[in-house]
């Protein structure tokens, strides 16, 4: 059985960072695309966690041009891992801080689990100093 | 989920690289039969296209629509409110 753990090698994708990737957005720093592209190109591991996707969900519902099933089509790659909030993702986001809202805790919590690092450009995890970070 | 085991005769060096791929990757050569397989089912399709066709960005394919941070934000906030009323 495979590991849930990647060592770092990977990296952990919050909603604004995809949102904007595929938007092209120049919101996202040069880093964030830089790390995307790898992801996407299939020379880095991704890791998104389920919270993100219905995030991204309800963003689809007030841009329609933010095509949802195109969206989720372009994340069926080998190297992207839908991450379930399983009992593990669950025990890690308990003990989080509280300043973390229940979203970021998913993600934060996530990220802890699979051993990757967030690309966010979120304050609040920033500041947290929780998880490694990179925007 | 019920499990079954699928034996295949394959290529003894193609076998290595694969698995030494997919081990740089971190995968393991399962998840990546898995996942193949899982996409035959889905798309009907197979693809051996050049690594060019297959590893197309899909940066910028929603170009155009602009999503500010507020908004992002915003769908945290609505869920949030409904899960805490």
């Amino acid at each position: 059985m495979q590991s849930k753990s990647l060592g770092k090698r990977g990296y952990c994708l919050d909603t604004h960072s995809l949102v904007w990737y595929f938007t092209g957005s120049k919101t996202l720093s040069a880093r964030a695309l830089a790390i995307l592209e790898e992801v996407f190109l299939r020379k880095a591991i991704g890791v998104i966690p389920s919270i993100v996707l219905l995030e991204a969900l309800h963003v689809s519902y007030k841009h329609k041009g933010f095509v949802f099933p195109k969206f989720l089509d372009s994340l069926r790659l080998p190297n992207i891992l839908i991450y379930p909030l399983d009992k593990e993702v669950l025990s890690e986001g308990f003990t989080l801080p509280e300043v973390l809202d229940i979203h970021d805790r998913v993600v934060v919590a996530t990220t802890l689990v699979s051993d990757t690092k967030l690309v966010t450009k979120d304050e609040i995890i920033t500041g947290s100093g929780v998880v490694d970070t990179v925007w | 989920m019920k499990t079954a085991v699928i034996n295949i005769k394959t290529d003894s060096k193609l076998k290595l690289e694969a698995q030494k791929t997919a081990s740089e990757m971190g995968l393991t050569l399962t998840v990546v039969i898995n996942r193949y397989l899982k996409n035959f089912v889905e798309s009907k399709t197979i693809s051996f296209g050049t690594s060019s066709e297959n590893e197309k960005s899909p940066y910028g394919i929603f170009s155009g629509v602009e999503i500010s941070e507020r908004e992002i934000n915003a769908v945290k906030k609505s869920w949030q409110k409904g899960l805490l009323s």
